[in-house]
C-alpha cells in the first residue's frame, strides 16, 4: 500500500495548514465519487480523494511538489458530484498558487509573465498588432457586401469593445472574421483596442490571483478610457 | 399503586424524576449502597422512596398487582407495585487486551478520561499545549455509538479548551444517532483528525514510559505514519451486565440476542417486554443515548399510567377448569407472558394473560379454555363453518387476528376475490389452534386446512406461530401413515400488508384441492 516506502512522524506534519481555505476539504467522507468521476484519476497516481486527503493532513510540501495538481483539468465534475460541498478545484487551484513560480510548468508561466510585462502573452508589439488585424480587415473587405468594412481601432464611445485572444491575432486569425462579419452585418458600433487587448487570463491556470486582478483591471482600465458601454469577452 | 423502578444509574434516576413529576407514585430499587448525591436528580426524589443496596428475587403476581420480593442489606422486603420499569445500566468492559496493551499512566480507558465530554483524568492537565492524544476505537471489531459519542465529546474538549491534537484511530465509526455526524463534522471542524482501518490496522506497541508507539497507514493516501501519543486512550465494549440476566429469569423475560432485556420482535417495539407492565428501558433494552432515555422514560410513564387504569385488555383470557386439571405444568412451561402462577395449583394470572390461548391447545388434559367475552367456542365457530358440498372445494382458513384476518380484509377491499367456499376462522393467535381444532375442520366437510400464522419472529406471543408449526408437521406426518393425503393442511406466514398474497395462498391452495378432489372423509348433509 505504501507509495514511498518513507515512515512520516506524524509530529512533523501542520495539520491546519490548509484549514482556513474556503473549499471544506475537512469534511471529506472519503466516499470516492471524485475520483470514480475524475477524468484525469489513474493518471501518474492521481485521484482527487488523495489529494484532498492529503490536504487534510497538511502534507504540504508533498502536494506542492507534486505534478497532481497540475494534471487535474479543474473540469468541475468532482465538485458537482461531491456530497460534502467540497470544492476541489478551489482547493486545486489554490495548491497551484503555492507553487514557486519558476516551477511552474510549460508555457503557463512564460506566457503569463509576457502578459503582465507586456500587456499580451505573446509580448506581441503594439505596430505589429494593428498591422495584423488591418491586415485581416482588408481580406475581410475583398469580400461582397463587405467592401466599407473597416477594423475600429481605440473608437471612443463605443457601444461594444470586444476582448482577443492571443491565437486570434497569432495562428487562428481567420477565426477573427466571424465576429467581425457579424457585428458589420448587424451594423454594431464597436471596437478594439490597441493596447491591453489580451482576452485570456492565465493566472487562472497558475493559482496567481494577483495577475488575475492585473489582467482583469486592464480590460475595466480601457472601458473607462475609451468610454465603451459594453464588454464582449469571449475568453 | 405505584410503579416499581429496577436500575443503579441515570437512566433510571430520571425515570424517576418523569414519574413524580407527573403525579405518579414510585419506589426506586437500586444496587447502589448509598442515597444518590449532588446528581441532578438527587433532590427531587424523596429518599424514603429509594431502595439502596437492593437486588430482587422474585416477582409473582401480575400487570395491576405484582409483589416483588427483593434482598436489602440482609433483610428482605416485599413490594406491591402496579407496573415495573427495568433501567439498569451496562457493563463497561475497556477494550486494552483487543489493543495489546495495559493500562498504564499514558493509556487509559474511555470512561476513565471523559464523562459526558467532561475530562475527568487529571493526567490530561499535564498533558503540555500541542500534545497528541490518539482514540483507539472498534478496530477488527464494531464499535458503538454511545462511544463514538463520547469519543467525539472528548476530542471536541481537546481540541478547542486544552488545544491538544487529537488522532481518532477507528475501524466503522458509528455514527446512527440523533446528531452524531453533526457532532463528526464539528469534530473535524476543530482539528480531529480521524483514519479509519478497513483494510490495514495500526501496529500499536507499548513503551516501558507507558505510552504507546503506533505505526499507521493511511489508506486513503497509502502514506505510512508514525505517532507517539502522550496519551492513549481505549474504548470500551458495553453489554449487558450479568444482574440483567438475573432479571430477565427472576421476571421471565425474553432476551435479544445480544442478551438485552428485549426481543427483536416488532410487538417490542419501545419499551415493551414479553410482559404486560413489565416495560424496559434505556440501557436495559438497547444501546441508547442519553436522549433515547429520556424518551423511554416518557414512553414508560405513559404505559405505566395506562396499566394503572387498565390498560389495554386482551379478547380473551385462559382459563383453567381444575377438576381436569392434573398439575403436570405444561402451560406454566408454555406460557411466553409468565401468566400462569403455581399455588396449590396453577392458576392463570388476570392481569398477565393475554389470551394468546398457546396453553389451551398444549394442555394434555384439555383443562384450559379462552374466556371470551361473548363465550364464543371455536369449535362452534368451525362447526357453523362447515364446508358445503359443491364443486368448488371447501377450505378453513384458520387466520391469527394480527396478521393473515387483517391481511383477507385488505385482500377483499383490493378487489381480489378469493376462493368460493373459503371460511376464514380468525384466531387470536396460531398458538392457539390446536391438533383438534384442525381435525374437527376436517371432520366438518373441509376438503383442506390452511393455518395462516404470522411471520418467525414476529408472533405476539413470540413462538405462537411456532407452535402452530410443529402441530401442522405432527399431523402432516400422522395423514401420511393413515394414507390420508397430507397436502391437504397447509401453513404459511404472512403479515397483514400482504393482501395480495393471501389471495394468492388461497388461490393455489384451491387450485390443488381441486386436483385432489373431495376428501374421503366427507359427510353427507
Amino acid at each position: 500500500m505504501n507509495r514511498t516506502g518513507k515512515i512520516i512522524n506524524i509530529g512533523e506534519l501542520n495539520h491546519g495548514r490548509f484549514k482556513a481555505l474556503p473549499c471544506s476539504h475537512d469534511f471529506c467522507i472519503a466516499c470516492g465519487l471524485c475520483s470514480s468521476s475524475c477524468p484525469a484519476s489513474g493518471i501518474d497516481g492521481f485521484d482527487p480523494r488523495t489529494l484532498v486527503r492529503m490536504a487534510g493532513l497538511g502534507l504540504e510540501t508533498e502536494i506542492i511538489n507534486s505534478r497532481w495538481p497540475w494534471i487535474c483539468t479543474m473540469c468541475g465534475k468532482c465538485e458537482h458530484l461531491c456530497p460534502m460541498d467540497i470544492r476541489i478545484p478551489d482547493l486545486v487551484r489554490h495548491i497551484r498558487g503555492l507553487r514557486d513560480r519558476e516551477k511552474v510548468p510549460g508555457i503557463l508561466q512564460k506566457g503569463l509573465e509576457a502578459a503582465m510585462k507586456t500587456g499580451n502573452n505573446l509580448a506581441l508589439p503594439k505596430e505589429d498588432f494593428i498591422y495584423i488585424v488591418e491586415d485581416v480587415a482588408g481580406e475581410i473587405a475583398e469580400e461582397p457586401g463587405f467592401e466599407d468594412f473597416r477594423v475600429p481601432i481605440d473608437k471612443k464611445n463605443a457601444n461594444l469593445l470586444s476582448t482577443i485572444h492571443n491565437k486570434l491575432v497569432n495562428t487562428h486569425t481567420e477565426d477573427l472574421k466571424y465576429w467581425w462579419k457579424i457585428f458589420h452585418a448587424a451594423k454594431e458600433d464597436w471596437t478594439i483596442t490597441s493596447e491591453n487587448w489580451e482576452g485570456t487570463s492565465w493566472g487562472l491556470f497558475t493559482g496567481d490571483d494577483e495577475a488575475v486582478k492585473t489582467m482583469a483591471g486592464r480590460i475595466v482600465e480601457q472601458m473607462k478610457r475609451f468610454e465603451i458601454k459594453n464588454l464582449l469577452w469571449p475568453e | 399503586m405505584k410503579t416499581l423502578i429496577i436500575g443503579s444509574g441515570p437512566c433510571a434516576f430520571n425515570i424517576a424524576v418523569e414519574f413524580i413529576e407527573s403525579g405518579n407514585e414510585i419506589i426506586l430499587a437500586s444496587r447502589e449502597p448509598t442515597q444518590p448525591q449532588g446528581a441532578s436528580y438527587a433532590g427531587k426524589i424523596d429518599p424514603a422512596h429509594i431502595i439502596t443496596d437492593a437486588i430482587i428475587v422474585s416477582c409473582r403476581g401480575g400487570a395491576g398487582d405484582f409483589t416483588v420480593r427483593m434482598a436489602t442489606g440482609g433483610k428482605t422486603l416485599s413490594i406491591k407495585a402496579s407496573s415495573i420499569v427495568i433501567s439498569e445500566e451496562n457493563e463497561k468492559k475497556p477494550n486494552f487486551v483487543t489493543y495489546g496493551l495495559k493500562p498504564a499512566h499514558g493509556i487509559v480507558s474511555l470512561s476513565s478520561l471523559a464523562v459526558n465530554g467532561k475530562l475527568v483524568n487529571a493526567s490530561v492537565k499535564k498533558i503540555c499545549h500541542d500534545g497528541k492524544i490518539v482514540f483507539l476505537t472498534g478496530i477488527g471489531y464494531e464499535s458503538n455509538p454511545l462511544s463514538t459519542e463520547e469519543i467525539m465529546l472528548a476530542a471536541m474538549t481537546l481540541q478547542k479548551d486544552r488545544n491538544l491534537q487529537t488522532y481518532i484511530l477507528t475501524g466503522n465509526l458509528k455514527v446512527a444517532g440523533k446528531d452524531l455526524e453533526k457532532l463528526y463534522r464539528e469534530t473535524k471542524k476543530a482539528g480531529a483528525v480521524y483514519f479509519k482501518f478497513t483494510n490495514t490496522s495500526p501496529l500499536i506497541m507499548q513503551d516501558d514510559d507507558g505510552k504507546t508507539v503506533i505505526e499507521l497507514a493511511d489508506e486513503i493516501t497509502g502514506l505510512d505514519f508514525k505517532i507517539k501519543p502522550d496519551l492513549t486512550v481505549v474504548d470500551e465494549t458495553l453489554s449487558p451486565s450479568l444482574y440483567m440476566n438475573e432479571l430477565a429469569d427472576v421476571f421471565g423475560l425474553h432476551t435479544g440476542a445480544d442478551g438485552f432485556l428485549q426481543t427483536e420482535n416488532i410487538h417490542r417495539a419501545g419499551v415493551y417486554t414479553n410482559r404486560r407492565g413489565i416495560f424496559v428501558a434505556g440501557p436495559s433494552r438497547s444501546l441508547l443515548k442519553a436522549g433515547d432515555c429520556l424518551t423511554d422514560s416518557a414512553n414508560s410513564a405513559i404505559l405505566a399510567y395506562g396499566i394503572e387504569n387498565g390498560g389495554n385488555k386482551p379478547e380473551a383470557k385462559a382459563a383453567i377448569k381444575s377438576g381436569l386439571c392434573v398439575r403436570c405444568l405444561t402451560c406454566l412451561r408454555c406460557c411466553p407472558y409468565r401468566a400462569i402462577e403455581l399455588n396449590a395449583k396453577p392458576s392463570v394470572i388476570p392481569g398477565a394473560c393475554e389470551g394468546c390461548g398457546i396453553c389451551s391447545a398444549e394442555c394434555p388434559r384439555g383443562a384450559i379454555f379462552l374466556d371470551f367475552p361473548d363465550k364464543r367456542d371455536i369449535s362452534d365457530v368451525i362447526r357453523q363453518n362447515r364446508g358445503d358440498i359443491k364443486s368448488s372445494p371447501a377450505i378453513v382458513a384458520f387466520c391469527c387476528r394480527r396478521s393473515a384476518a387483517r391481511a383477507k380484509e385488505l385482500a377483499l377491499s383490493m378487489g381480489y376475490s378469493l376462493c368460493d367456499n373459503l371460511k376464514v376462522v380468525e384466531v387470536p393467535c396460531s398458538g392457539f389452534v390446536s391438533v383438534e381444532h384442525i381435525l374437527s375442520a376436517f371432520r366438518n366437510n373441509a376438503d383442506g386446512v390452511l393455518l395462516l400464522t404470522c411471520h418467525e419472529g414476529n408472533c405476539h406471543s413470540e413462538k405462537g406461530n411456532l407452535f402452530a408449526k410443529r402441530r401442522v408437521e405432527l399431523l402432516k406426518d400422522a395423514f401420511s401413515q393413515m394414507n390420508f393425503d397430507n397436502e391437504r393442511l397447509e401453513i404459511r406466514t404472512m403479515a397483514s400488508n400482504m393482501g395480495r398474497e393471501f389471495a394468492n395462498i388461497a388461490g393455489e391452495f384451491e387450485n390443488k384441492l381441486k386436483t385432489l378432489g373431495p376428501q374421503g372423509l366427507k359427510k353427507e348433509r
